[in-house]
């Protein structure tokens, strides 16, 4: 792949993650496929995939909210105020499906409101256990799962059996492998590529067919792996948080333009969503449910006290060697508002410089955050 | 001429329940400096599974919304705040963090503070029961639980998405009861009392049997009780749910608004407006309002949190199947269902109730309550031609309110009310 192949494929990246829904719209009709959008984070996407549909992480847009106002309150957070004001416009009567998946209050009561804004549509939720340390969890995740595998099935007018589900996985398994092969190599040398444009690679992976993002993901890799290091000068930086929305590229901006490198990170449009595979032998059910209960990384969204979010935030900012930590609290996040003390406390008590910026689906004018932003990083050793 | 100035007709046997509360919370004191081992609790009374394992239970939103009714919240949400908690989170749970934190000892509170109102003893356990499958309850419970280094369950109901789901959903929600009993076995080191639990039931049965009858009385016209009368009653039937006497004190109450049925007065001076409030009460404001209320010849009559939520299904109760009576009280009711269950039972209210406008308060921080108030007021009260409002507030955090705010508003809805009632008469 060359230069310019390069630039191409960030440019069909960037065109889908632009303008999500009208690209998903062309898509269904040129494909005829049906397509099923998922709330973010704990919905195992897999179980659309072997159905035949493409399923798709729904995400913020930056359009003003309007209608929405009559639907929701302001106090809520960005995506799900945007997603509620999107639907009742009819954006989103595209989709076969809506699938919500319980990891916060605000999101339970989206999936309620798009129920009754959205009557002619399928709008399913579901309740996978986030009290991890409770009994039974394993038989109530799958029962759960079978029970949406079931409600898919109807929805596609088709069997999904155990050889089309690890099929499904094989496909996720491998666009997470290379997803994470990416984030290693920025790692290591992040000047190849800007933390605006993995965002972008990322986001892109959650809205295109994983088969076609795959191929031009490999590329891609195969390109920067023959790449010379090339060196950036500026604080290392860890970004964290934002839990389940992805971010706005002016807040990135401003963080690199202020002298930080971004090197790593927990969000979920970034590690988290490719950091672990679903195994691939035995009941593929199992798998899944293995992958949400045992495997996922730390989140304030279930209860699990014995491995808390803090814990693991502050050993993957040290082990990436980073000089500070950026937390992006999306305004009105609650499973946030409850850890950031947390995660505060144990950034303090390990000696790791952080700071916390608020973020809003509004515009609001940044020059507050570059001020404390710089502040922050001209501090840093 | 002299004015005569409307004041709110408090019942009586409300101020019984006030010192019933301050007595429960000394009790508590009392029992854990005796080395019982305390349950700290937030949301739906299924915390009452631990009288069976002897353990005093001291209630988050009992406690909070009694102190901040009384102005005295501030220091808890300073202590909160201070851990770095931002105001936009639940105003009952940054307080209660608060709370935790001074247990601890993580917080030192100013020394012209009463130390003796906010020193609570320290949790062994946490129990999470929240309403309408709130996942804001476990955040609460786990920040609780890490700071004091205690076990939290969370004993949450599974949401009725479809209707068809609630069988399934108080199954499961039996098992998790089970399983609570047997972590507070391994607390408490003591086989569960299941006899006491029994015991616990029939004051149970009784007190939330007298407050269902204590509410339709309310039907009447003018009503003889207030929302701000049910509202103190959510006490006998949360944080000193089972408590012996509590049947009792409803039992006086009842007799009390019959009286008033008998003699025709109401809560109000004048009743010209039957309101419905939907949402948590502004407690720290409560007199505040109940004044403007009297003032403006309005009652305010229902609402959901004083009527849906707390144990409402007390003809489910059954002494002998305490586990399925409680199962049935968390997971088949009004706020653990959607829109279409939850605009049935407002419309019913509007029309049992005789209610004249509704009133959706805000309850910023408290997204458990206030997901549908849009889709109320533009199903229910559309549907059955009654005006309603939103107004801003909150149940813990006077900052999210404006009387001024309120004042317009209220007077508009009132208006509203007259116009239409012209309108009707033509
Ligand atoms: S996790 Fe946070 S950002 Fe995501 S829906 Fe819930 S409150 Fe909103």
């Amino acid at each position: 792949m060359s230069g310019s192949n390069m630039k191409d494929v960030m440019n069909r990246f960037r065109d889908v993650v632009d303008t999500p829904y009208e690209k998903l719209k062309l898509w269904k009709e040129a494909n005829g496929k049906k397509v099923v959008g998922c709330s973010p984070m704990q919905f195992p996407e897999e179980l659309v995939h072997a159905a035949g549909m493409l399923p798709v992480v729904l995400q913020e847009t930056d359009e003003a909210i309007t209608t929405g106002f009559s639907y929701i309150y302001p106090f809520y957070c960005g995506i799900t105020r945007n997603i509620i004001d999107i639907a009742v416009k009819g954006q989103l009567s595209f989709f076969d499906g809506l699938v919500y998946a319980d990891i916060c209050i605000q999101n339970r009561n989206a999936a309620c409101t798009l129920k009754q804004v959205m009557p002619a549509s399928y709008v399913e939720y579901v309740q996978l256990p986030t009290s991890l340390t409770r009994a039974g969890v394993m038989d109530d995740t799958i029962r759960e799962l079978e029970r949406i595998k079931a409600k898919l099935e109807q929805l596609a007018g088709r069997k999904i059996d155990d050889t089309s589900l690890k099929q499904s996985i094989l496909v996720f398994n491998r666009n997470r492998l290379r997803l994470r092969q990416l984030h290693e190599l920025r790692r290591a040398n992040p000047g190849l590529l800007s933390y605006r444009d993995l965002q972008v690679i990322v986001k892109s992976s959650m809205l295109m067919p994983k088969e076609e993002h795959t191929e031009l993901l490999e590329g891609l890799v195969t390109q920067l792996e023959k790449m010379k290091p090339s060196s950036l000068e500026g604080k290392r930086l860890f970004l964290s948080g934002h839990l389940c929305q992805s971010l706005k590229p002016d807040i990135l901006d401003l963080i690199e333009g202020v002298g930080g490198i971004i090197v790593d990170d927990d969000l979920y449009t970034g590690y988290r969503y490719y950091a672990v595979d679903v195994a691939v032998d035995g009941s593929p059910i199992q798998a899944l449910a293995k992958r949400y209960l045992e495997k996922s990384l730390p989140v304030p969204t279930r209860s699990y006290l014995p491995a808390r979010w803090e814990k693991y935030l502050v050993e993957r900012a040290k082990d990436s060697r980073a000089q500070g930590v950026v937390v992006l609290v999306a305004k009105y996040c609650e499973p946030h508002l409850f850890s950031y003390p947390f995660v505060k406390e144990a950034l303090e008590i390990a000696g790791v410089p952080h700071i916390m910026l608020e973020t809003e689906h509004e515009v609001v004018s940044l020059e507050g955050v570059r001020t404390r932003l710089q502040a922050f990083v001209e501090m840093l050793n | 001429m002299e004015t005569q100035v409307k004041v709110p007709n408090r019942l009586n046997s409300v101020s019984l329940i006030g010192q019933m509360m301050a007595a429960s919370f000394a009790d508590i004191k009392r029992q854990a400096a005796e080395g019982k081992k305390v349950v700290w609790a937030n949301g739906l009374p299924a915390f009452l599974l631990a009288k069976g394992a002897h353990m005093p239970v001291l209630h988050a939103e009992g406690l909070i919304a009694g102190l901040a009714a009384r102005g005295q919240e501030k220091p808890l949400q300073d202590a909160a705040e201070a851990f770095g908690l931002l105001p936009d989170a639940c105003s009952y749970a940054r307080s209660f963090i608060g709370l935790a934190r001074i247990a601890k000892g993580d917080f030192h509170l100013d020394s012209s503070v009463n130390q003796d109102v906010y020193s609570m003893p320290k949790p062994d356990l946490y129990i999470n029961v929240p309403g309408g499958g709130c996942g804001t309850g476990r955040l609460w419970g786990d920040s609780v639980a890490a700071i004091c280094d205690i076990p939290a369950f969370h004993l949450e109901p599974r949401f009725n998405w479809d209707e068809s789901d609630l069988e399934y959903n108080i199954a499961d929600f039996i098992r998790q009861e089970q399983e609570l009993i047997a972590l507070m076995e391994r607390v408490t080191g003591q086989p569960y009392d299941w006899n006491h639990l029994k015991e616990v039931l029939e004051e149970v049965k009784k007190a939330t049997t007298l407050r269902q009858e204590i509410m339709k009385l309310c039907q009447h016209v003018p009503a003889p009780a207030s929302f701000f009368d049910m509202a103190a009653s959510i006490g006998l039937v949360c944080h000193l749910v089972g408590m012996p006497g509590t049947g009792d004190l409803l039992q006086k109450m009842k007799g009390e608004v019959e009286q008033r049925i008998a003699q025709g007065i109401g809560s109000v001076p004048v009743e010209r407006y039957r309101l419905y409030w939907d949402g948590i009460l502004t407690w720290p404001r409560l007199g505040v309002l109940a004044r403007k209320f009297a003032a403006l010849d309005a009652c305010l009559v229902v609402g959901p949190y004083t009527h849906l939520l707390f144990l409402p299904r007390a003809d489910m109760i059954d002494p002998e199947r305490p586990l399925e009576s409680i199962a049935y009280n968390l997971c088949d009711t009004c706020s653990n269902y959607d829109y279409t269950y939850r605009a049935k039972a407002v419309a019913d209210f509007c029309q049992e109730y005789s209610i004249d406008g509704l009133i959706m308060s805000e309850t910023q921080t408290c997204r458990g309550i206030n997901s549908q108030s849009f889709a109320i007021m533009d199903g229910v009260a559309r549907r059955l031609g009654l005006p309603a409002i939103t107004i801003g507030g909150d149940s813990c955090d006077p900052r999210f309110y404006s009387d001024a705010q309120v004042d317009t508003r209220l007077q508009a809805l009132l208006e509203t009310i007259e116009a239409r009632r012209k309108v009707r008469q033509l």
